[in-house]
């Protein structure tokens, strides 16, 4: 895993994206924010370099044992046919839900 | 009164109980010197006149306070009096304290400078062409320069412990949940952490024993009794101190220095060392800017100028942009690739330090790659304030305690600092240790040097 490692390029709509936060901006503002997005998400896209196998048995410590209450965390025994008996519609042990978007 | 400087707030109130000195006189001269220096420093973005003959404390101007104008140093809520106080506020009123100000910051607290506050930048108390670091750098810098005994601020990721390195005094952010956040104007909701910035440990104790507690009207925080930490702080066990080999990657000399000095001074208190191997920094600087944006574009869609405040034109080009790539990391096609890998990321980061705390007790790194950056250097760069803020964000991700505190001073008289970080819920293990360290060494003098400047 190298934390540096260069990710595609993202392109972003400086545009839609101002629409989506219900912002309005100037053009120069537009310009310097295009330059700005671009350059963070170029950065943040290195998280998808990470190699989540490499460290998948440190994370059932986090479930087993919650430091924040006293007593015990009980293991969840669903029996998926019965979870599953009303859903409209599931694949792969999810609820399948239309998009909100 | 000249002979009151640099007493802390517990220091100040046995002056008090002893009936050497009356609470309004000690109120009074803060005032005095507020108005003597702050111009200077603008660490201050309102001041309270109103002398009640209680002891005085700094308030970062993101916890809402009853009558009193909160801004969180955005002209969005330039006119904004709330009609309540924040959980944290009401806890230091009961407990005897008056608000004497509301500190500077980054506007809603983006930024690790103090720079984009729409009330001007703080000027750091060390050297008033470098900035004091932030968000919380007007409370940082008051309590630096004594324009006020401490001064409560908020961490998200790096905004208590980072300005407190900068301008050396002690930061202290306690476990996610530890503190309300009832009444603090939030950035992003699953990081923010109210906590002390003080002048020295007692003072950390004593404040963190006042805030720290389940609040009902925040269901994030822990259902667990505070601790009495200041009655225990002498009490110490041998510890383990965790050095994470890869928070010392392109950090300045002098503050590697001043961890091999700490380092010694450890180990002659009877504590080990031993090295350890967390996830590199660098993916939590990606972790924590995807899921901070994203909630800060959650959190500021109520700013609408309805309810309260100004309309979204009022709006500083950093809100706008941490608005705008929030949206872009919860939108449709990028939402898996973005928001999702960094919260499952976020998982593996709390993970990686539970299994740490197996081995060690505390972690010792440094808060900061370089001492105080001069005003305007973070114009330069799109999301400096991350990069700066990349040894602090594991332990913010994570939701841990940590402490940072003064080590000496660079060959430009610019503190150099040092963090713990402790496991979910240690922070009397810390203050412990704290303590155990400041009386070994008084913090170098460091903390003293820098509000003698300002007599």
């Amino acid at each position: 895993m190298d934390p540096k490692a260069k990710s595609k390029k993202v392109k972003i709509d400086v545009d839609y994206l101002a629409q989506l936060s219900k912002l309005k901006l100037s053009d120069k503002e537009k310009q310097r924010l295009e330059k700005h997005l671009t350059s963070t998400l170029d950065f943040v896209a290195n998280i998808q370099s990470f190699n989540f196998k490499d460290l998948d048995s440190v994370n059932i410590e986090l479930v087993s044992n919650c430091m924040f209450k006293d007593g015990q965390v009980n293991p969840l025994n669903f029996d998926k046919k019965k979870l599953f008996k009303n859903a409209r519609s599931f694949i792969n042990n999810y609820f399948e839900v239309d998009r909100i978007l | 009164m000249s002979e009151l400087l640099g007493f802390g707030v517990l220091q100040l109130k046995r002056l008090i109980t002893a009936k050497k000195i009356s609470a309004k006189e000690v109120f009074n001269y803060f005032l005095e010197r507020i108005k003597k220096y702050d111009r200077q420093i603008n660490g201050y973005v309102t001041v309270c006149n109103n002398n009640d003959g209680k002891l005085p404390i700094a308030v970062k101007d993101n916890f809402c306070t009853n009558g009193i104008r909160t801004t969180a140093s955005s002209k969005v809520l330039d006119n904004f009096v709330p009609n309540y106080n924040a959980e944290v506020v009401d806890r230091l009123l009961t407990n005897g304290f008056s608000i004497i100000g509301k500190t500077n910051m980054d506007a809603w607290a983006h930024g690790s400078s103090t720079e984009t506050s729409d009330y001007g930048a703080t000027k750091n108390p060390w050297n008033l062409s470098h900035i004091p670091g932030g968000s919380s750098g007007g409370s940082a810098a008051v309590v630096s320069s004594y324009l006020a005994p401490a001064a409560i601020g908020s961490e998200t990721a790096g905004s208590i412990r980072q300005p407190a390195g900068w301008c050396g005094v002690i930061g202290f952010k306690p476990t996610y949940g530890r503190v309300s956040r009832f009444g603090l104007i939030a950035m992003a909701s699953s990081f923010d952490c109210p906590g002390p910035i003080t002048l020295n440990t007692e003072d950390s104790a004593y404040l963190l024993s006042i805030l720290a507690g389940k609040d009902n009207k925040d269901a994030t925080t822990i259902d667990k009794p505070a601790e009495d930490y200041l009655s225990k702080l002498s009490d110490r066990e041998p510890l383990t101190i965790g050095i994470p080999e890869e928070y010392f990657n392109e950090v300045q000399k002098e503050t590697i220095d001043g961890f091999e000095k700490t380092k010694q001074v450890f180990k002659k208190l009877g504590y080990k060392f031993k090295k350890i191997k967390l996830i590199s920094p660098e993916y939590a600087i990606s972790v924590y800017t995807i899921i901070q944006r994203a909630e800060v574009a959650s959190n500021l869609a109520r700013f609408d100028g309805i309810r309260f405040g100004n309309n979204k034109s009022y709006f500083g080009f950093e809100a706008k942009k941490r608005i705008m790539l929030g949206n872009f990391v919860l939108s449709a096609g990028y939402y898996s690739a973005f928001y999702q890998q960094a919260q499952k990321l976020r998982d593996k980061i709390k993970a990686d330090f539970v299994k740490v705390f197996h081995d060690v007790d505390l972690i010792l790194a440094p808060v900061v790659p370089t001492t105080a950056l001069k005003l305007g250097e973070f114009e330069k760069y799109p999301f400096f304030g991350e990069l700066i803020d990349k040894f602090n964000e594991p332990a913010a991700i994570a939701g841990l305690p940590a402490v940072s505190f003064p080590t000496g001073l660079d060959k430009n008289n610019l503190p150099t600092s040092l963090q713990l970080i402790g496991n979910y819920l240690q922070e009397l293990k810390l203050l412990q240790t704290l303590y155990a360290f400041e009386q070994e060494t008084k913090f170098f003098n460091v903390i003293k040097s820098g509000f003698k400047k300002w007599k």
